[in-house]
């Protein structure tokens, strides 16, 4: 359990940034080309104060800013302070759009907020840091990495903790209600499955047992691939039944916060590591 | 002390106080969500899901000099939508999160008033609850907005539109007789209705 909290984690911080940046570029692009959007004639979101109201009658230049940060954080440069500027934005864009808003966004918005203090510049950056080990800016880094990770256990853990006390999940009921919220469920390839009582009944528990065991799962090194395949795979399987992309993909990059640089070293090829992440 | 033992307490001190918001604050956690700390301090995160066990459709009959000449049904529309391809992906999710998605909360509140009004505790109508909630407001306005877009991007003219929110509660295929929620007794059928006059937009 030591040996997980222990080990350094320089590599992902760094991954993470450059896709994260490109996840929410990307959104960012496609939700500005709808312009119905942002149009008071075709949608309306509830008050949310006078800065609010401004920034959404002003939504291009708020969201052409937003588009500029992210080009800097992607390529790693103002280094924290563009960190805290994402953080800032990812918050005020949730205010300005709320039914545009969902879990990932939540999740992000305390990621983003830890993420201020990590350094993530070693590497994929215009300039990279070369940051000393004994550092106290690099200890700063390693508690917000744990805070990011400990956010992870914490989704996990209190959704596990709501599903035991909840009757639905308890009568296994839960799967095909989940499910059934979702247009075109019915002519999905999953609709014979959530159908039947066993796999139905089946796949909740499964979920809860899932979630309940992350963390353990996660923190034992026999384990923890198992469980990141195991987690990956529940979520995607939601990026294409209920089209979550958005949360599903955040989830997804969030667990590569659990392996230690030792751990992406070896999963990274051979010629990508030696151009990309050789140490400075 | 030294500054890498206050930093670590610090640390040991902020994640204690989310574990016990999270998970021992009971109905404290509800009224700490609503402060301006929760945006720095993680509460939980209880995804309430299913988050309903009903079914919505919107439906959406336009008129012309008194006679109606279309109805539209969003899920029919929202489908059509998802058929279009991957380009159509973010414009589809976009429409359902804002017109339809929603309906849940307008569902949730129809539920309480019908319970109320099944204990003969309120005689307030369902309209005026509604008006006194920003939420739930703003999700109306909405399913008049739609009607707008659909007008514009159908490029036709209509007098008037007549919106008709149906609720269906989701039938267990393996337990059809399942009855254990408040959604079951509310029942089948239209549960919020609205006019809107496309002439004065």
């Amino acid at each position: 359990m030591v040996d997980f909290w222990q080990k350094s984690r320089t590599i992902y911080p760094s991954v993470f940034r450059f896709l994260v940046g490109i996840v929410f570029l990307l959104d960012l692009i496609f939700t500005l080309s709808n312009s119905f959007v942002f149009n008071t004639d075709f949608a309306d979101y509830p008050n949310m104060g006078s800065t609010i109201e401004f920034l959404r009658e002003n939504y291009i230049s708020f969201y052409l800013i937003y588009g500029l940060v992210l080009v800097l954080f992607i390529l790693g440069i103002g280094k924290k302070i563009v960190s805290a500027a994402v953080f800032i934005f990812h918050f005020l864009s949730i205010m300005i759009v709320p039914s545009l808003t969902n879990w990932g966004d939540t999740i992000m918005k305390f990621t983003l907020l830890y993420f201020i203090f990590v350094d993530s510049f070693k590497y994929l950056s215009v300039n990279p840091t070369h940051s000393d080990s004994r550092n106290l800016k690099l200890y700063i880094s390693k508690l917000a990495v744990w805070s990011i990770i400990l956010n992870l256990f914490l989704v996990y853990l209190s959704n596990s903790v709501y599903k035991l006390f909840d009757v639905d999940w308890q009568n296994g009921y839960a799967t095909f209600f989940s499910f059934s919220q979702f247009l075109g469920v019915k002519s999905s390839f999953f609709y014979p499955i959530i159908s039947n009582e066993f796999l139905s009944k089946a796949i909740s528990y499964i979920i809860v047992a899932q979630q309940m065991t992350f963390l353990p799962l996660i923190i034992w090194k026999r384990t923890r691939y198992f469980a990141i395949l195991l987690g990956v795979l529940i979520h995607l399987i939601m990026f294409f039944q209920f089209g979550l992309w958005k949360f599903e993909t955040i989830m997804i990059l969030l667990y590569g916060f659990l392996l230690n640089d030792e751990e992406w070293k070896n999963l990274i090829p051979k010629n990508l590591k030696n151009k990309l992440f050789q140490s400075s | 002390m030294k500054p890498k033992r206050l930093l670590f307490a610090l640390f040991v001190l902020y994640w204690a106080a989310v574990a016990g918001i999270a998970f021992f604050s009971f109905d404290f956690r509800y009224q700490f969500r609503k402060t301006q700390l929760s945006n720095f301090v993680p509460f939980g995160y209880s995804m309430f899901t299913p988050m309903t066990k009903t079914n919505f459709d919107v439906s959406y009959e336009f008129f012309q000099d008194g006679n109606s000449f279309r109805t539209v049904s969003m899920q029919d529309y929202l489908n059509k939508e998802s058929a279009k391809g991957i380009t159509n992906v973010k414009s589809k999710s976009l429409k359902s999160q804002i017109y339809f998605e929603q309906l849940y909360q307008l569902d949730l509140a129809y539920q309480k008033y019908h319970y109320a009004k099944y204990q003969k505790a309120k005689k307030q109508n369902f309209d005026s609850i509604i008006v006194q909630d920003e939420l739930l407001k703003t999700i109306t306005l909405n399913l008049k907005n739609f009607a707008k877009l659909y007008q514009t991007e159908n490029s036709f003219s209509a007098d008037s539109v007549q919106i008709s929110v149906k609720r269906s509660p989701m039938v267990l295929p393996y337990n059809p007789d399942y009855k254990g929620d408040y959604t079951y007794l509310a029942g089948k059928g239209i549960f919020y209705e609205t006019k809107l006059n496309l002439k004065e937009q």
